[in-house]
């Protein structure tokens, strides 16, 4: 068994090291596709200056020359300067904004699943039609309610009606600033990982097994907890990824909107500044992040259901 | 399936009675984006200096009040909401014209083309595409032929996978080979034989594609890198009241909900749109 | 003896690593009629198929009218397509049920004679329809309103709308009703004498084959193992396999019997 994990664990690595590399390469030719230059500004630059900078860069080099030194610098986990904030590496601004976003996004992960499991067990299990169709209204709204529109409105009530939480802001160590983020972040999520926990279970409270379980005069609840649980969980895991996606995706804009000194609101701020080697650094961290989720999934997959997850390799 | 199914499938669809609100809501929703301005007359664009972000009040000129600059949120909202959704049908136009392509192409060809398009698709796929959108922003700039590129070249992925795998499946049916052994070219077989065949998922599949390019679209929107001024979407209504949202929350509140909305009775349609087509190809089989 | 029309030889085709076709040798003469017999897995479907180009052949030729398709112009091939047709086994599987009958039928017309007015074609289709006992207002209906004998009279009307000059009729009538086999039969051979065509039949009913055949071609495990005229295999089977094949047919008084209700 040890053996073919191993297997399948190199043969999902053989798709997610190409990803990456195709990743950090198209990234790089793009940047070098672009109209204009970095240092394009309202007022043209003085030539001298210009090349003075290129040097400094290294723009001045064939492009080859210069590929391999972001190939090289990227294996010693350097993405070079920051193009506008001219004081740091890119790497030092990943590295200051890192754990804020980390801590953002898993909490908010941790809440989606600590709140959608249960509710979507419950939804499943649920007697009355009306619970189950209730509960199921509310993911559908979870679901349609934008992280960007939610957070401005949970800010309207619990900060400026209520005065309970701070709107915006960061300081380090206090996590009262992250409550609003980390629920308006969570909410899709939570809807999603509930309507597929409700999904799952219903399918494996079907299933021939599960019902023989039951039939034998085990109660309900062990039924759920022994028997259908993990088969339930199986199109959760697969949702995870996604999920990560979604909350990554989400924490751009609230990380922009609740000032919060993350890494997605160094993207954002990249991006409107057109700071190439910034945005380049984070979407390839922000890609090694996924294809690692994604791995991480095979393995949750490994232990939830041993064949399917064989069979997917 | 059968010729005559096209009928039952919207029948079907009638009879769930929170697909059938949805579709209404929509209705409703469209109708007053391209109707609204017409019933309230004032310009989107016209800044009214003797009403600067006022509250809403419906006897008066602005049923939603006004914004920082005077102009009515009502007529905006109805605007924006327009180009929501003009910009989701195109994109979504667009990713399901490329992914019908390329699925049927590569379900079609089948053995080793198949097999290179859909490992190039499996790589696409582990992109993080939406990073890649923002990254195409920022070299290219912002634009909004680039918006209806990137989202549709972001969107087509999984339809082509829902084309080839049908596609591959059509393709070992009689019909097909005895098209072939009448003569008929690749194109003839696809357009004639393969697609009319997989035209029904792939509507149910473009339904539920439009909200998440709605959401695609506001969200790039809101970080300033979709729609641009003076043009406005739902997405940079949500970012211009979110920033007023201290002072005059109804500037927020009309294009948020409408968003929300929006974004709920698409959900609602397309689930159901799918709950009815499962439950005919169950029948059919 | 004039030239055959089709001429396969050392025909070899494998799915993977098995092996359908081995080295299949088979000839077919205008207007003549060849039954191919077989067990089921034998290669009949196969060989048909490869007639038709719809598999590849790994080694071995196919000449139409002495003309190597694998290396034919685009436009010989297009030539010799519209002389090949094909009648499948499942008459409702081979019949898009997207298309109303009318399109089916005119489909071979669109393809090999795109030139073709909308009012000559709907003629050509009306008057097929009535040369295979189909009502006139059939064109307007799709393939799932008609029963199994009727799909495949569509089938075979949709094969004879370029009068071709060889029908490979794949186990036309196995799906069908017994009562409804001897219809389809009959029709082929009435088309079969009005327009002259040679006949590739595919089948596994001895009776039938034996009944409507100049030639019988005996495949085994993807070989040619047995090639003779209809009478003469009959009589004085050579291969074992075929005597017994033979052997394991119903008795030839039965199968007299039963030809008599096959063809009133």
């Amino acid at each position: 068994m040890a053996g073919v994990m191993l297997k399948f664990l190199l043969r999902r690595l053989r798709v997610a090291v190409p990803t990456l590399f195709v990743i950090v390469t198209a990234s790089f030719f793009l940047v070098r596709l672009a109209p204009g230059g970095p240092f394009d500004q309202e007022q043209a630059l003085p030539p001298e200056i210009l090349a003075n900078l290129q040097r400094a860069y290294g723009l001045d080099r064939p492009l080859w020359v210069q590929y391999g030194r972001y190939l090289e610098g990227l294996a010693h986990g350097d993405f070079g300067p920051s193009f506008r904030y001219k004081d740091f590496t890119v790497t030092e601004l990943i590295a200051q904004g890192f754990p804020v976003s980390a801590e953002l996004g898993l909490l908010a992960l941790a809440v989606a699943l600590a709140c959608g499991v249960p509710l979507g067990i419950l939804a499943a299990l649920a007697r009355r039609p009306l619970l189950d169709r209730g509960l199921m209204l509310c993911a559908a709204l979870g679901l349609a309610v934008p992280a960007f529109v939610l957070l401005p409105l949970l800010g309207l009530v619990f900060g400026v009606h209520w005065r309970w939480l701070p709107v915006a802001g960061w300081e380090p160590g206090s996590p009262r600033f992250l409550v609003l983020p980390v629920f308006a972040l969570a909410l899709a999520p939570f809807a999603y990982v509930a309507r597929l926990t409700r999904g799952g279970m219903r399918e494996a409270l079907a299933s021939d097994y599960v019902r023989t379980a039951h039939a034998k005069g085990l109660p309900l609840s062990a039924v759920v907890w022994r028997h259908a649980l993990r088969p339930a969980l199986l199109p959760v895991a697969s949702y995870l990824p996604p999920a990560v996606a979604s909350i990554m995706t989400g924490s751009l804009v609230v990380e922009s909107i609740a000032g919060l000194p993350g890494i997605g609101r160094y993207l954002v701020q990249g991006a409107l500044n057109r700071d190439y080697t910034l945005v380049m650094g984070m979407v390839i961290v922000y890609s090694a992040i996924l294809v690692l989720m994604g791995l991480l999934v095979d393995l949750l997959y490994l232990w939830l259901d041993p064949r399917i997850a064989l069979e997917r390799a | 399936m059968n010729g005559a199914g096209a009928l039952p499938l919207w029948r079907r669809l009638g009879a769930d009675r929170a697909g059938a609100a949805a579709a209404l809501f929509l209705a409703l929703i469209a109708s007053i984006a391209l109707l609204g301005p017409l019933v309230n007359p004032n310009d989107p664009a016209a800044i009214d200096w003797h009403a600067i972000a006022v509250a809403p009040r419906l006897e008066g000129a602005h049923w939603f009040g006004t914004d920082r600059l005077g102009r009515d949120v009502f007529v905006r909202t109805c605007d924006g909401a327009r180009v929501s959704l003009l910009v989701a049908l195109v994109a979504t136009a667009i990713s399901v014209g490329i992914g019908i392509l390329y699925g049927a192409v590569a379900g079609y060809a089948g053995g080793r083309v198949d097999e290179l398009m859909m490992r190039l698709l499996e790589v696409l796929d582990g992109l993080p595409l939406l990073f890649f959108v923002i990254f195409l922003t920022v070299i290219f700039g912002r634009g909004e032929t680039l918006l209806f590129a990137a989202i549709g070249a972001v969107g087509w992925l999984s339809m082509a996978r829902l084309v080839r795998g049908q596609t591959l499946s059509l393709r070992r049916r009689e019909f097909i080979e005895a098209a072939v052994a009448l003569g008929a070219g690749p194109a003839r077989v696809i357009g004639v034989h393969v697609l009319p065949n997989v035209l029904a998922p792939v509507i149910v599949y473009a339904t539920l594609t439009v909200p998440q390019i709605v959401l695609f679209e506001s969200f790039l929107s809101f970080l300033g890198l979709g729609v641009q001024e003076p043009a406005a979407s739902l997405g940079t209504l949500v970012a211009e009241g979110a920033a007023e949202m201290q002072a005059a929350p109804w500037i927020l509140l009309a294009p948020g909900l409408c968003l929300g909305v929006l974004l709920l009775a698409l959900n609602v349609l397309g689930d159901a749109l799918r709950d009815a087509f499962a439950a005919r190809a169950a029948v059919g089989s | 003896m004039n030239e055959p029309l089709l001429e396969v030889r050392g025909l070899s085709v494998a799915y993977g690593a098995h092996p359908a076709l081995r080295a299949v040798d088979l000839q077919v003469r205008a207007g003549e009629v060849v039954g191919l017999v077989g067990e089921s897995g034998a290669g009949k479907s196969t060989l048909a198929r490869a007639v038709l180009g719809l598999v590849r052949a790994d080694s071995g030729s196919v000449r139409w009218r002495g003309q190597e398709l694998a290396r034919a112009s685009r436009h010989a091939w297009r030539a010799a397509r519209r002389e090949v047709q094909i009648v499948f086994q499942d008459p409702l599987a081979s019949l898009d049920p997207r298309q109303t009958v009318g399109e089916i039928l005119a489909e071979p017309l669109a393809v090999h004679e795109p030139r073709l007015g909308a009012g000559a074609r709907a003629r050509r289709v009306a008057a097929m329809l009535e040369r295979v006992g189909l009502p006139a207002d059939a064109a307007t209906r799709r393939p799932h309103d008609f029963s199994g004998g009727q799909c495949q009279r569509i089938a075979v009307a949709r094969a004879m709308m370029l009068a071709p000059a060889l029908l490979v009729c794949d186990e036309p009538v196995s799906a069908l009703d017994v009562s409804i086999q001897g219809q389809i039969v009959n029709l082929l051979l009435d088309l079969k004498a009005q327009t002259g065509a040679a006949l590739l039949f595919i089948s596994h009913n001895l009776p039938v084959v034996r009944q409507i055949s100049d030639r019988v071609c005996v495949l085994y495990g993807g070989r040619v193992v047995e090639n003779a005229p209809c009478e003469e295999l009959f009589a004085s089977p050579r291969h074992p396999y075929t005597r017994e094949l033979l052997a394991a047919a119903p008795d030839p008084l039965v199968a007299l019997a039963r030809r008599e209700l096959v063809y009133p």
